[in-house]
């Protein structure tokens, strides 16, 4: 167990202390709560990819920016355009980006790793869908933007997709195991950990499930890889200094991500709050998942 | 004679069966750390006969719940919480004897003691003293939590797991490791079977009766106390052989 998988208990032991209270937390405190959680840990996670960019590949800024910033204008346009399609995509990357951030260290040949990242990914993203189906469906039916979004949550497929990359995802960790590419004790730390994430996708509604392994899990996990990779240059890089980097872009992230949910809210956007929230979360996605991608790799 | 008064068994009664089966399996392994104890070098004695105390200790208390279940049909919070809050200090000071060679300190025995005690205090008030409302039991249950997160905290990320890192043993960095498992996943049950009282939302999210909890808590006390003392036999064998 490291300190991740630690703070994940205590969330979970606070989570079901508050259940246990209050019974159940309407649907507004949660959105109130994990969006707060989102930005305040999910967005900074983000904030430096240009900075770790830049410490990797040696590239114009002018041609960085633009491939960015490109990036996030062509995925934007292809929600206008398809909406089921892009949030396929953004499915799949958010998918591969999670799974390589939890087994990044493994070594295996290439095509393997990214086949099982993907497989990890898909997992995760189908428990959390299988766990909270009706609850989706019903957010998913009140919005009309989001309505065509039912054909993605379709019970059949997400039953099937449970089973089948729980089992594959399992049964790669077990063969890893026996070709000695991973050792016993982080099968049994990984096997515990598919178990917590279970049992909090099963008890929690969808968004605080999903926001406890996002912000604890995922963000902070890659802030403390960013951290690392900070002090291989500079020893003395503190959790302070990371904090004086990655804070002014930060605050203008969450600055412009509020604002365009503000103009949602006022109706000046055509746009409900879940599919704005679901697009610009995908948009921020799609270039953070590259920039991490060579992060890892390299 | 407790046979005078029990006229029939279910065999459907997993409780009671239960029951049976962790006393006699208690008192079987405290019989056998003890005799043990004659096989390990001097300096692990005192870890083999703590094992001993646990498993003999919880035997005692596994008997006197066996009778009144077998009696009553029902199992008392007091006897559960007597069991506990003389073992589970005992499992803590076996992560001081084991770190002991390694530089554990009378300090952290006694922080692990605290610990434990406070976490089976609290949660016996907030099991046994209840009025009948939430908040009582989800404030109780919140402060004992505390203790629990606190021994957790300690023999993964803290002393204790420094120190085993630190020992020159890798019988004792594996012993100590399977031991934090325990206390990760054997004590978890506790607390679980906490918010499984009657009424409680687990109860409610899963669809379980109240009853599931004495089955649980057997199954857990019989795997976390013998298993728990099989470890430290085994790192006090391997040890001694060297």
């Amino acid at each position: 167990m490291n300190l991740f998988t630690f703070i994940y208990i205590i969330g979970i032991f606070i989570l079901l202390n508050i259940f246990e209270g209050f019974k159940e937390i309407s649907i507004e405190n949660q959105l109130i709560y994990s969006s707060l959680s989102i930005l305040l840990f999910g967005i900074p996670h983000g904030a430096i990819d240009h900075i770790i960019f830049f410490k990797k590949r040696k590239l114009t800024k002018l041609k960085f920016y633009l491939v960015y910033l490109g990036l996030i204008v062509g995925f934007v346009l292809m929600w206008h355009i398809a909406p089921v399609l892009s949030l396929i995509l953004f499915l799949l990357i958010s998918a591969f980006h999670f799974g390589e951030s939890q087994f990044e260290d493994i070594k295996i040949t290439k095509v393997l790793k990214n086949t099982f990242f993907f497989f990890w990914g898909i997992a995760l993203l189908a428990t959390l869908i299988y766990y909270n189906i009706n609850e989706l469906a019903n957010v998913t039916a009140y919005f009309d933007d989001t309505l065509a979004f039912e054909k993605v949550y379709d019970i059949k497929k997400v039953t099937a997709l449970y089973y089948v990359t729980n089992i594959i995802t399992i049964a790669s960790m077990i063969l890893m195991a026996v070709y000695k590419q991973i050792k016993i004790e982080r099968l049994l730390s990984e096997f515990f950990l598919l178990f917590l994430i279970h049992i909090t996708f099963f008890l929690f509604p969808f968004i605080i499930g999903f926001t406890l392994y996002f912000v604890v899990l995922h963000s902070l996990k890659v802030m403390q890889d960013e951290i690392e990779f900070f002090k291989k240059d500079n020893p003395k890089f503190s959790i302070l200094d990371f904090l004086k980097l990655l804070a002014p872009y930060s605050i203008l992230s969450i600055f412009f991500t509020t604002i365009l949910l503000l103009l949602s809210y006022y109706s000046y956007i055509p746009y409900s709050i879940p599919f704005l929230s679901i697009v610009i979360i995908s948009v921020i996605t799609l270039p953070h998942a590259i920039v991490m991608n060579i992060f890892y790799n390299e | 004679m407790l046979l005078d008064i029990i006229t029939k068994m279910a065999p459907d009664d997993y409780v009671g069966f239960t029951f049976f089966i962790g006393y006699m399996a208690m008192a079987a392994a405290a019989v056998f750390f003890f005799i043990e104890r004659g096989s390990v070098d001097e300096k692990w004695k005192m870890s083999l006969l703590v094992s001993a105390l646990i498993t003999g200790i919880a035997a005692v208390h596994y008997g006197y719940m066996r009778d009144y279940w077998g009696v009553h049909q029902e199992s008392p919070t007091f006897f559960r919480y007597v069991d506990w809050t003389l073992t589970v200090p005992l499992m803590c000071v076996e992560f001081y004897l084991l770190t002991k060679a390694a530089g554990a300190t009378k300090s952290l025995l006694w922080k692990l003691i605290i610990a434990s005690t406070w976490m089976l205090v609290c949660g016996y008030i907030g099991e046994s003293m209840s009025d009948g409302s939430t908040g009582h039991s989800v404030q109780w249950g919140v402060l004992s939590t505390l203790g629990y997160l606190y021994i957790l905290y300690t023999v993964w990320l803290g002393e204790v797991a420094q120190l085993a890192e630190a020992s020159n043993s890798d019988a004792v960095k594996r012993g100590v490791r399977t031991l934090a498992w325990f206390v990760l996943v054997g004590w978890a049950i506790y607390p679980i079977g906490y918010m499984c009282m009657d009424g409680g939302w687990i109860n409610s999210a899963l669809g379980w009766g109240s009853e599931n909890v004495d089955l649980w808590y057997n199954i857990a006390d019989a795997i976390n106390k013998i298993g728990f003392g099989l470890v430290v036999y085994n790192i006090a064998i391997t040890e001694s052989k060297k």
